[in-house]
């Protein structure tokens, strides 16, 4: 069983997943970073955004770092056959088209909702800061849906036979 | 016409060839979880990964899979 866990095609399966949690959680992160700063551009989070900003490529770097331990001193190798089996993995390829499907749907049934929003919370300002706060939800909330999905619809059964 | 529901006995010719889920997917060049889905009855596999998952357990494709339910009868001409 030992071999089974630690073998390489479980190290990849394990890194691929790790990989989206990452940009779920990356997508999450800069996504309301920024849409704090567009709604409330006087606030203090605003006011500390460069100095952050120069760590965004530092903690991206961090996570790099960190996914890349998780492969125990092995490389993500794209020709080698545990990857290939991963990149054309009829599951995974499935999971994924449902996490699209949900993620667009999602997406078109926010406009509305969104707009409303968007629209009572920056009535008082231009309307270019409305229209980078909608894309910038639009983008969000589209990536954290999709990822999110993913690993819903990717996780494994109970039955692990 | 019933609701037809496709059936695999995966998991006991798997059994039977002493073979992990994670050796069977290795075989069949798919990962573990396309074989967890498949026998758990949460995937369909494509008519590609059917035959590859056949041939690495020495079977016929519907051995390891059964169609339930519905109209037995064959479409009217095909007999």
């Amino acid at each position: 069983m030992k071999d089974e866990v630690d073998s390489r095609s479980e190290r990849y399966l394990r890194y691929s997943r790790r990989g989206m949690a990452a940009v779920l959680a990356i997508s999450v992160l800069s996504g309301g970073s920024l849409l704090t700063v567009v709604l409330k551009p006087e606030g203090v989070f605003a006011s500390l955004m460069p100095r952050i900003s120069a760590l965004i490529p530092i903690a991206i770097a961090l996570v790099a770092g960190m996914l890349v331990a998780t492969l125990r001193g092995d490389r993500w190798d794209p020709k080698a056959p545990e990857a290939r089996a991963i990149l054309d993995d009829e599951w995974r390829r499935a999971s994924m088209d449902r996490a699209i499907r949900v993620a667009f749907v999602v997406i078109l049934v926010a406009q509305v909702p969104l707009a409303f929003w968007l629209a009572f919370w920056l009535a008082s300002v231009r309307s270019p800061r409305g229209i980078l706060a909608l894309s910038t939800t639009t983008m969000t909330l589209g990536l954290a849906v999709l990822a999110g999905c993913f690993l819903y619809f990717d996780r494994d059964a109970n039955d692990g036979g | 016409m019933g609701v037809e529901e496709l059936s695999n006995t995966l998991k006991v010719h798997r059994a039977m060839r002493d073979l992990t889920q994670a050796r069977l997917a290795e075989l069949a060049g798919v990962t573990r979880k396309s074989v967890n889905a498949i026998e758990a009855g949460r995937m369909v596999p494509s008519v590609l990964l059917a035959l590859r998952l056949a041939r690495v357990l020495g079977v016929s494709v519907d051995t390891l899979f059964n169609l339930r339910g519905g109209s037995d009868s064959p479409v009217a001409g095909c007999e």
